[in-house]
């Protein structure tokens, strides 16, 4: 396979990184590239210009951060979020396999493409089949009615954990930084996927709220073999904590939408009280009546559905280990 | 249009060369195609299988998922340059000895891994060495042989009480 | 040690492992040769129908196409195929196209930039039919089957209806009666090379064929076919093949079309797939709908097995006559089965073609057959083994299909896997979720019958020796990976009584090798080695004769000793080199030569269909399998597996040993989580190796070879197969073992984990059930 031309451009700074858009030409940011190749391997929606960010300084960062830059073997060696976040290392260790988490990164991993068996494929594929809202076309092929947004899964592992420890991402443009709310960042199409992102602003890193380490956070991920599968469903569960009550609990899902999603009301019912089987189980069966996975990855979505409930509930048994 | 290229200094197994490329080239390509390194083994082309693994900066990368522009500068070793000035590195003779190669396809990339791991855990254990082989498939051995043939390597390291 | 040191049953590296471990070893797309063209093809968008026209007036445009072959053209609508029985593949349609991604036309461009960007620009218009996609819809009639010659107006490619013995008697007398009716999805080989060629035209009008292939000969066959040229004119070559599992062991149409286009430019032309092409050349095991019935009396004598299948061949027929056949016969070893009766049917659909895969044809019939056994030791109270031992099949003696069966090291598999697996402490004792189960099985070791019916033997091996020692061996056996090169050597070496290092193995080229059938049917070893054995004894006799000479000493006396010598029976202190015998032979004489060959016996019965199956030898298994299975979400992890095989002799421990184990990761790929998917169109969905999911080293428990050897009477130093039988027991043992684990009998493959919580949830609703009434 080739990849079709394409203008690389590898800026040391944020500042050479804008300076390298000028012109008009179409542009991804890239981090470390193992999924976007893929995709422009296969001709979907190859810019005219590629700017990798593995060179430039503000996203690099040492032990301890979430730069976004980092290597998701980096996150998942770290001994310093791994005691701490350990939920972290943890999700960037279930990530592709380890010869792709040694060049994939953080920052890659969170703003990851949407997935879907009706865009992830060579360009002939699509042409026999037809093509889709996602890359040449303009309808789509899970939900085939007109006007509907496109349902291609969010399939990131990194972001569902973040949420649960109720981070914010820290975006650079041209006119500056700002910061957001993981929450509010991601957009549900998984065209447009996020919010209010503009394309020149850059996913610096993430960070943690002070009271983070306090939380205990569990993630757990729906796979058919232990290595290469994106997740076909993943559940992170955090709880804080106090005299063995949950005093906040937070419960985020990937894979079940064209975003990583929050539940605040199920997580609601959570607090108060002690976490016990009866809670887990109601909590569980809420997350699986709220998850509404689509026909567009290897497993049906009936039993994604359902694994919703299993994944829901052992994410919050791990949580209740800590006490 | 005429295809954006540039020329790539990239050093490959102690040695520096230029080569004309394009910027959308991969690593894989320039490896195979420019430097004449066919070792390096395309089998999916998209990361799933680590038949194209080499080490960057002894690191085990996929080099088909890695744009050979993004490598100038960094010490890039192929399976042709895991023996130095030997015929064989001990992990080579190994891998025939234990019969890890069957048809030899997934060998480059998975002994490329291989000797990354033991060069960051010179004795691993059965489960790290699973896992750190995890991103390369092999379709003939079961991978019951190659994972012998890693232990192996590492016991005559321990013997020898040195590894380069 | 003053005697010869035989290498037999020790471990030897394969004789090609140093080109391989050191990335030096040269595979298809590693060959260049000068003024190249790069071929692309153009596949069809559609699964049933007429191409119209091809217009390349687009594709001409681009800067370095420089040529194009489409549907139409001299040689693109030649019939060939694998069995001369079914030659219904063409290289370009002719004029139907029979699956979505079937190649349609192809370019011939400067580079591979312009020979993709070409093909993408080439507009194909089609007359497009009603896609046949569901075997069950190939069993009707049909104005407009897709293939010539089907069965009475259907699409049915091959029907089969054998039976011997009362089976109706048998099921009518017996206690037990299991049925099975089991569902197997197709699979592909998953071989980690991209198949390719390069047709290469020669000078004095010639054309070399260098490729991928398990099957040299048959590849050389049809392109004689199609390029409508002598055999003679065409030249097939090998490099490194890197896996085969039976996906590189038909002539295809990339073949063809590089051929063809290659003579069309007189330039050699080169075909690299990508992966998802490798998938739509297929080939792999059939899609299968297997329904079994199996009687057996109160104390667990099996009275009877009747069964039937319903195969989804897809586009073409391939090996698909074989595979018919062998999904019933293969099913019946290695137990005693007084009556059998067998009903199978493989259907053409517009999908991609299947054809062989590593345990032809054995596999999927298998796992009914032995999950049936596992079920009707739990009526009968029996424990599975048991079961086993008390119908084994017996040495020296004659299936009730006519299979001959010589020595047997069955019930030794079964011994040794029963203690080494620790199962009398584990069946049915293991906690909840956990489980151990058994699965068996039996498998040919060459096809006694050749595909051609000519009288030339299947295999036969050169051997050439000149002055400076070194003993060469030419073959046409394919090396892909399991050691056949390795084999050769070993077995000359032997012979002679010289040391492996001598040997080398030219196995590559159709103009140096004598004829050999190649790599399918596990009948390398047996076949080759045979005719190995025989060269290396022929050229034994001619050094026997010159240490005659030197000695003054009978001939005959003379015999192979240590280090290279030989020693004469009566005078022990009579020693001669091996390059003092050499040089004596070669004066006057000069290179010695000589050869060897291999021609199964003639076997079997005389009614219809009664070669398929048969062989000169059959392997056995019996194999365990640990799970655990998590009844939450439905995964099964299989955290052991002990696998004993009756190889015969284990002339190369380490290569037995890996055959073994690479078999078992296949099998427990198909057991858990590869599968082929379609759209409703027939569009193949998963074509890459994210989405097609093979065991990584993480999902892969570890295997213990066991090797049985029941030395084989007619084997090269008593050796047979070890590289297909091994692969489809281990599938039923871990369904017998999920069902000692959770209790569920599953019946599609693969076992996935929304097939077992299915499964499961069924189950859970029965007892409820149960516990209300």
């Amino acid at each position: 396979m080739q990849i079709p031309d394409l203008d690389l451009q590898q800026p040391r700074s944020l500042k050479e990184a804008w300076t390298s858009l000028e012109g008009d030409a179409s542009f991804d940011w890239m981090g470390g590239g193992t999924d976007l190749l893929c995709n422009y391997k296969w001709g979907i929606n190859v810019p005219q210009k590629v700017i990798s960010l593995r060179q430039t300084v503000e996203l690099q960062g040492g032990a301890g951060t979430l730069a976004a830059g980092r290597t998701l073997y980096e996150i998942q060696q770290d001994p310093i979020l791994q005691k701490d976040f350990p939920a972290l290392s943890y999700a960037a260790s279930v990530i592709a396999s380890p010869l792709i988490r040694r060049t994939a990164t953080l920052g890659g991993n969170l703003l990851l493409d949407t997935r879907c068996w009706h865009f992830n494929q060579t360009l002939e594929w699509r042409r026999a089949h037809g093509s889709c809202l996602k890359a040449e076309a303009d309808v789509c092929r899970v939900l085939p009615y007109p006007g509907n947004l496109c349902v291609a899964a969010y399939s990131g592992d990194m972001a569902p954990v973040l949420l649960a420890y109720g981070a914010n991402f820290v975006l650079a443009g041209p006119s500056g930084e700002r910061t957001v709310p993981a929450s509010n960042f991601y957009a549900e199409d998984g065209i447009r996927r996020y919010e209010d992102k503009t394309q020149e602003e850059i996913l610096l890193r993430a960070e943690l709220p002070k009271e983070a380490g306090n939380w205990t956070v569990a993630y757990q991920k729906l796979r058919l073999r232990k290595t290469f599968d994106f997740p076909e469903g993943g559940v992170a569960a955090a709880v804080l904590w106090k005299d063995g009550k949950v005093v906040q609990a937070r419960l985020a899902t990937t894979a079940y939408a064209s975003v990583p999603c929050l539940y605040p009301e199920i997580s609601a019912s959570l607090e108060g009280g002690e976490l016990t089987e009866v809670h887990i189980e109601a909590a569980a069966e809420a997350l699986f009546l709220a998850v509404r996975p689509m026909k567009n990855t290897s497993m049906s979505p009936a039993y994604r559905k359902k694994m919703a409930r299993v994944l829901c509930r052992r994410a919050l048994k791990a949580c209740t280990s800590d006490y | 249009m005429s295809s954006p290229k540039r020329i790539l200094r990239l050093r490959v197994n102690g040695h520096l060369k230029e080569v004309l490329a394009r910027d959308a080239s991969t690593l894989l390509d320039v490896l195979r195609d420019s430097f004449g390194l066919s070792g390096t083994k395309r089998g999916c082309d998209l990361g799933t299988c680590g038949c194209c693994a080499v080490q960057v900066d002894g690191e085990p990368l996929l080099s088909c998922l890695t744009l050979a522009a993004e490598v100038e500068g960094k010490e890039i070793r192929t399976i042709e340059g895991l023996s130095g000035t030997e015929r064989f590195a001990p992990l080579q003779e190994c891998w025939a000895n234990a019969g890890a190669s069957q048809c030899g396809f997934c060998s480059p990339g998975f002994l490329m891994t291989a000797d990354a791991l033991l060069r960051e855990n010179a004795q691993p254990t059965r489960e790290e060495i699973q896992e750190a082989l995890a991103g390369n498939l092999c379709r003939c051995t079961g991978y019951v042989k190659i994972i012998q043939a890693v232990q192996d390597c590492a016991k005559i390291s321990a013997k020898e009480g040195i590894r380069e | 040690m003053n005697k010869f040191v035989s290498t037999v049953g020790s471990r030897i590296p394969l004789v090609d492992a140093p080109e391989k471990v050191t990335g030096s070893g040269v595979y298809i797309e590693d060959m260049k040769f000068p003024h190249t063209l790069f071929v692309r093809m153009v596949r069809s968008t559609i699964s049933h129908g007429k191409v119209l026209a091809v217009d390349l007036t687009e594709a001409e445009k681009v800067s370095g196409f420089v040529s194009s072959l489409v549907p139409g053209e001299l040689g693109t609508g030649t019939r060939f195929g694998v069995l001369p029985i079914s030659e219904d593949e063409t290289a370009l349609p002719a004029p139907r196209v029979l699956y979505s991604g079937a190649i349609v036309a192809a370019v011939a461009c400067e580079t591979e930039e312009a020979a993709r960007e070409a093909a993408l620009r080439v507009r194909v218009e089609y007359e497009e039919l009603p896609a046949i996609l569901r075997p069950k819809d190939a069993l009707k009639k049909t104005e407009d089957p897709l293939h010539e010659g089907t069965v009475n107006g259907t699409n049915i490619h091959k029907e089969v209806d054998q039976e011997f013995g009362n089976v109706d008697g048998a099921f009518a007398s017996a206690a037990h009666v299991i049925e099975k009716d089991c569902i197997f999805d197709g699979i592909n080989h998953g071989f980690t090379e991209p198949i390719g060629c390069i047709a290469v035209p020669e000078p004095n009008e010639r054309m070399s064929v260098y490729s991928a292939t398990q099957v040299p000969h048959y590849l050389h066959r049809a392109l004689a076919k199609v390029l409508d040229e002598p055999m003679h004119k065409i030249r097939i070559y090998k490099p490194l093949v890197g896996g085969g599992f039976g996906g590189k062991s038909d002539p295809f149409p990339h073949e063809m079309v590089a051929a063809l286009l290659a003579r069309k430019t007189s330039r050699p032309a080169r075909v690299i797939f990508d992966r998802d092409e490798v998938f739509l050349n297929n080939h792999g095991r059939h899609p299968t709908e297997y329904s079994l019935k199996l009687a057996a009396d109160v104390d667990g004598n099996l009275l009877g097995l009747d069964s039937r299948s319903l195969i989804d061949g897809g586009a073409w027929g391939s090996f698909g006559v074989v595979t018919t056949y062998y999904n019933g016969i293969l099913a019946q070893g290695p137990y005693r089965m007084p009556t059998v009766r067998y009903g199978g049917r493989r259907v053409y659909t517009n999908k991609p073609a299947c054809g062989a895969m590593r345990g032809h044809g054995a596999v999927n019939a298998r796992f009914n057959l032995e999950t049936a056994l596992d079920e009707l030791a739990e009526q009968l109270d029996m424990d599975p083994f048991n079961l086993r031992f008390q119908n084994a099949l017996p040495p020296n003696s004659t299936t009730r299909n006519h299979l001959r069966i010589t020595t047997t090291g069955f019930v030794e598999c079964l011994e040794k896997t029963r203690a080494r697996s620790g199962w009398s402490k584990k069946f049915r004792q293991l906690p909840s979720g956990e489980g151990i189960g058994l699965g068996c099985g039996f498998y040919i070791s060459g096809s006694a019958l050749p595909i051609h019916r000519t009288k030339t033997p299947q295999s036969t091996v050169h051997v050439k020796i000149d002055g400076d020692g070194g003993v060469t061996i030419h073959s046409m056996a394919a090396d892909i990976g399991q050691g056949s090169d390795t084999v050769l050597a070993q077995c000359v070496a032997e012979a002679m009584g010289v040391s492996m290092k001598r040997c080398r193995v030219f196995a590559k080229d159709t103009d140096t090798a004598p004829l050999d059938l190649g790599s399918y049917s596990s009948r390398v070893t047996f076949m080759a080695g045979n005719a190995a054995l025989e060269a290396g004894q022929n050229i034994l006799k001619k050094l026997q004769a010159a240490c005659a000479r030197l000695t003054g000493l009978p001939a005959g006396g003379f015999c192979r000793g240590p280090e290279e010598t030989y020693l004469h029976k009566s005078d022990a202190t009579v020693s001669v080199s091996f390059m003092d015998a050499l040089t004596e032979a070669l004066a006057n004489n000069g290179a010695l030569i000589a050869k060897g060959i291999y021609r199964a016996p003639k076997l079997g019965g005389a009614f219809k269909g009664s070669g398929a199956g048969l062989s000169p030898s059959y392997s056995y298994q019996a194999f365990v399998a640990q799970v655990s299975v998590d009844e939450e979400t439905g995964h099964i992890r299989v955290k052991h597996v002990w696998a004993a095989h009756d190889c015969g002799m284990a002339l190369n421990r380490t290569a037995v040993e890996g055959q073994i184990e690479g078999s078992v990761h296949m099998g427990l790929g198909q057991a858990l989580t590869e599968q082929m998917l379609f759209t409703s169109g027939g569009q193949l969905i998963n074509p890459n190796l994210l989405d097609y999911k093979i065991l990584s080293p993480l999902d892969t428990p570890y295997i213990e070879a066991i090797v049985v050897e029941s030395c084989d009477p007619e084997g090269p130093m008593g050796a047979k197969e070890c590289g297909e039988g091994a692969l489809a027991p281990i599938i039923p043992a871990v369904a017998n073992a999920v069902y000692d684990a959770v209790g569920i009998r599953l019946t599609e493959v693969p076992m996935t984990p929304e097939r077992v919580l299915k499964a499961l949830e069924k189950k859970k609703k029965l007892e409820a059930r149960r516990a209300n009434s």
